[in-house]
């Protein structure tokens, strides 16, 4: 193996911002995900992220693009719905709670392909993008001329949408760790647990709209959920948790650009293999710590 | 047969062994699960159409088990090798594994596999629908034959293993025949939407009847209607894609159930709830004409509401002329039942519940309501037929008459 | 201060439609250190939740210093059992005791000196302070204990709720914790504990209540704590109280009409 095949799949000029795009996207799902995953939602943005396709669609329709902040704001729309139906079904029609999500988010992912299908002509979108992602594709849109750099909109879509993660989790970091860790005690210490739940449901929201593109509604769960996932068989420190996704996303986002030149597949799926490949390495670590340490 | 029938009759089908299996779903609470391992065997059905040029059902479907195995194997190792959690183990399976076949999809273009993800019941050709003939029929026979073991399991697996039960037979044979209607069912309504016909037609169903069995038939009704109401649609609006249209019908009962579920809707709880106000409402006023005739002067005399009174008047409880309100012999007979439950029950609260004399009126006033024939004679029992209640007022007895 | 610290009235609370406490009525003083006694299911930890805010009553109200809850926040002190927290979750034994200084902070506030300063003191009053930087998961019980112990402490509240501080702990936690409590009282705070062991209570509670779906007594220790009535807290559920209860809670069955 010569060094060409290290240096080939960033031959292609497109190549840096396909790999910045998707450690943007990965970053930005990983932080909030890592509250999902603490609070044991995961499933929650599993739920989300089906359900954020109609509100997609309808803040197309008005926007007329797929830049417009209007898909975000559709999108925790929808997004927010759901979760209050599920909870509506789950404390007063006595539905459990994974029945509940079960039924809701099929019910507005069909809405989404229906509404999807039904104005073809006036949205564009390709079906496919739901299941597959849309990278690839995507970072040929529209661009934007910066300084002497021609930067695809999508590359500042996505780079936004992980400064308002970042922003989200540092800002509000001790309201999110009080609330997740004990939700009891964040209500008598007035944290508002309730209110910063539906924040983060909103922000986990605002960030899939993002991964659509990059990886489809699907595959943003892993996105979620696998950064933080891996990274807590590793650590015990909450910081070091939230570096660690980052850390985590933009390797994903190297290695999938690897993967997807080498074995000419999908982007969006290569990104989260790679993640995958990452977690099976924190396992490993995890097995071999923990037959050092002697229980205490 | 046309491409019309074949898909009417594999919606049929379909939403009979998915409203059998998911009746079992939804009470294991395997719900998400189910979803876990419809998007898991993405990789086996890649494969299997790999495999061949030509589609072979059955093969598809063994490596699509196999998958469903493998992602099954990978979440229980993972739940009992790492502190993560189930939600997050769960999360996790079904994301990477869909990846994966995402990834050979990308790679090897199979044919057929647009099938899969996206559901197209017209595709689903003779051997297909022989494949699902074949598995309704094993599971329509099985599943009722097996049905009190296969409750007794889900519902206290525990229980059942000390009586012998083979818990872990049943629990493999379950997967692996859920795993299979998965399968199937991906074809017609795609891999997103399984669980829309395993979960919501039990669901449903959950808000009809208290009954298991009840539920798995009122599920398979629900989940066939919703199925062939969906082919229907979208055979006549050629725009509309079938496995969403199926999705959708099935909801829409299922939000039917839950606004008229005899069970748990919310009419009928309401309309129950605004009935046994009434008659608590109506039950005050006997218990008020009583107190008046038994201590008159002590009382002042209350306006009571129209409506109630009439429907008293009507079920011969009361007698009224045009300025006054009196107890008829039966209505009498009823109120000093009602009297006889309040003060039996502040004797029983202060007696075995050490409550305070002075605190048992208020939850004496709630609790006489609820309190018929059986529990009356269970209490008087209890309490050696007292005479008095501890504020020193006689009980009355069953069979007296009061004079007035 | 004549208004007792917490007052409940008539409170009657359901966990997934079976009645759990029925008509509770509770007055407990400032300055005490009371212990709740009861089986289990007798209602114990329900009573906490309902006084937290974390459940919600069929009937009745709590009062907290004189004020609904709402009105009170950052004023009451929580002390969880040890099988309601995740071990796993990724924060050190400083930073769940940091966490207890968090009332008063905005949205966007990060806790300053003042706030470690007491969150450090609050784990040397419970002699947690040299394992200050341990993820919680490496404890043992007494120290896990010992670590929720200083978050309450740090919150420097008025009433303190502390759900079975002494399960699974060794001796000298023990001793540690009830040094603490008695302190704890006799600067003023009114500390309500659930306990479970009838041997330790009556040598550590000024009052107790005795609990069984109802209060079956309440009041200073010499008096509440007396084989009849004991017999009666522990003595098995009354069925017929709680059928009832039941039947009203779920609000269907009466006589027919």
């Amino acid at each position: 193996m010569n060094l060409d095949f290290w240096i080939d799949p960033w031959r292609s000029p497109t190549s840096i911002w396909l790999v910045i795009t998707a450690a943007f996207t990965a970053i930005a799902c990983g932080l909030p995900g890592s509250f999902l995953v603490l609070r044991r939602m995961s499933l929650a943005g599993d739920a989300i992220s089906h359900s954020v396709l109609p509100g997609i669609v309808i803040g197309f329709l008005i926007a007329g693009s797929l830049d417009s902040p209007w898909l975000i704001a559709g999108a925790a729309f929808t997004g927010w719905l759901t979760v209050m139906i599920i909870e509506l079904l789950y404390r007063r029609g006595g539905v459990r709670e994974d029945a509940a999500t079960g039924v809701v988010f099929t019910a507005m992912f069909s809405i989404g392909v229906v509404l999807l299908r039904l104005f073809a002509s006036k949205v564009d979108l390709d079906p496919d993008c739901v299941l597959f992602g849309n990278l690839e594709t995507a970072i040929h849109g529209r661009q934007v001329a910066i300084g002497s750099l021609s930067v695809p909109t999508i590359v500042l879509l996505t780079g936004s949408t992980a400064l308002l993660a970042i922003a989200f989790v540092t800002f509000l970091y001790h309201r999110l760790l009080s609330t997740s860790f004990d939700p009891s005690l964040a209500k008598l210490t007035a944290q508002s647990p309730a209110l910063s739940q539906s924040l983060l449901l909103a922000i986990t929201a605002a960030v899939v709209v993002s991964a659509f593109q990059t990886v489809g509604a699907v595959m943003s769960v892993a996105l979620l959920v696998l950064p933080a996932a891996s990274c807590l068989l590793v650590t015990r420190r909450l910081p070091h948790l939230l570096w660690g996704v980052i850390i985590h996303g933009t390797l994903s986002a190297i290695g999938g650009l690897y993967l997807a030149t080498w074995f000419n597949c999908n982007l969006g799926a290569s990104i989260i293999l790679t993640g995958a490949g990452l977690f099976f390495l924190c396992l490993l670590r995890f097995k071999q710590s923990i037959s050092v340490i002697k229980p205490g | 047969m046309t491409a019309l029938h074949s898909a009417l009759l594999a919606a049929l089908l379909l939403g009979i062994v998915s409203g059998l299996l998911g009746s079992f779903v939804v009470v294991r609470r395997m719900a998400l699960t189910g979803d876990m391992l419809s998007h898991a065997v993405l990789p086996g059905v890649v494969a299997g159409l790999a495999w061949n040029t030509t589609r072979n059902p059955l093969l598809v479907l063994i490596c699509a088990v196999l998958a469903g195995v493998v992602g099954s194997v990978t979440m229980n190792g993972l739940l009992r090798h790492t502190r993560l959690k189930p939600d997050a183990v769960l999360a996790l399976v079904l994301s990477v594994f869909f990846a994966l076949g995402i990834a050979m999809i990308s790679r090897v273009q199979p044919a057929g596999v647009q099938a899969f993800l996206y559901g197209q019941v017209a595709a689903i050709d003779q051997r297909d629908l022989l494949l699902l003939l074949a598995v309704t029929a094993i599971t329509v026979t099985v599943v009722p034959l097996a049905f009190r073991s296969l409750s007794l399991v889900s519902f206290d697996a525990s229980f059942a293993r000390l009586l012998g039960f083979p818990v872990r037979f049943f629990d493999i044979a379950f997967f692996l025949l859920l795993t299979v209607v998965i399968v199937i069912a991906m074809q017609a309504v795609g891999v997103v939407l399984v669980t829309a016909m395993l979960v919501t037609p039990a669901a449903a169903a959950r808000f009809c009847t208290h009954s298991l069995a009840k539920t798995t038939a009122i599920s398979c009704a629900i989940g066939a209607v919703g199925g062939i109401a969906g082919v229907w649609i979208s055979a006549s609006r050629d725009s509309l894609p079938t496995g969403p249209l199926m999705a959708l019908s099935t909801t829409l009962l299922f939000a039917a159930a839950a606004l008229l579920g005899p069970r748990r809707g919310w009419l009928p709880t309401l309309l129950r709830r605004r009935s046994e106000s009434h008659r608590i409402a109506g039950e005050d006023i006997l218990k008020t004409l009583w107190l008046r005739e038994e201590a008159p002067g002590l009382i002042q005399p209350l306006i009571f509401k129209e409506g109630l009174l009439k429907k008293l008047a009507a079920a011969g409880l009361v007698h009224r002329t045009a300025t006054t309100v009196d107890l008829t012999p039966t209505g009498r007979d009823r109120a000093a039942m009602l009297v006889r439950s309040h003060r039996l029950w502040e004797r029983y609260l202060t007696e075995y519940a050490a409550y305070k004399t002075d605190h048992v009126h208020d939850d004496a006033e709630r609790a006489e309501h609820w309190i018929d024939e059986a529990r009356m004679a269970l209490l008087a029992t209890k309490l050696g037929n007292p005479a008095l209640d501890p504020h020193g007022r006689s009980i009355p007895s069953i069979d007296k008459e009061v004079n007035t | 201060m004549s208004t007792p610290a917490l007052e409940t009235h008539d409170l009657s609370v359901s966990y997934r439609g079976k009645p759990v406490l029925h008509g509770v009525d509770i007055e407990i003083p400032y300055g005490s250190l009371t212990g709740i006694m009861g089986p289990n299911g007798a209602g114990k930890s329900t009573l906490l939740k309902a006084i937290m805010g974390v459940v919600e009553p069929d009937n009745g109200w709590v009062k907290l210093l004189d004020k609904p809850l709402k009105q009170v926040l950052g004023r009451i002190g929580y002390v969880p059992q040890r099988e309601s927290v995740d071990w796993d979750f990724p924060v050190t034994v400083f930073d769940v005791a940091l966490m207890g200084t968090y009332a008063g902070l905005g949205w966007f506030g990060r806790p300053g000196k003042r706030h470690r300063a007491r969150a450090m003191e609050a784990l040397e009053q419970t002699g947690m302070a040299d394992l200050a930087k341990r993820q919680i998961g490496e404890l043992s019980g007494g120290q896990q204990q010992r670590t929720f112990l200083a978050r309450a402490l740090a919150q420097d509240a008025e009433i303190y709720l502390m759900d079975e501080p002494f399960a699974g702990v060794d001796a000298a936690t023990e001793r540690t914790i009830v040094h603490l409590l008695g302190r704890m009282r006799d600067t003023g705070k009114t500390v309500i504990v659930v306990h479970h062991d009838l041997q330790t209570a009556q040598r550590y509670f000024d009052r107790l209540l005795l609990l069984n779906m109802r209060v079956v007594a309440h009041g200073p220790t010499e008096e509440v704590f007396r084989p009849d009535v004991l017999e009666t807290t522990y003595g098995g559920k009354l069925t017929l109280l709680s059928d009832i209860a039941a039947r009203s809670a779920r609000g269907e069955g009466g006589r027919k009409q």
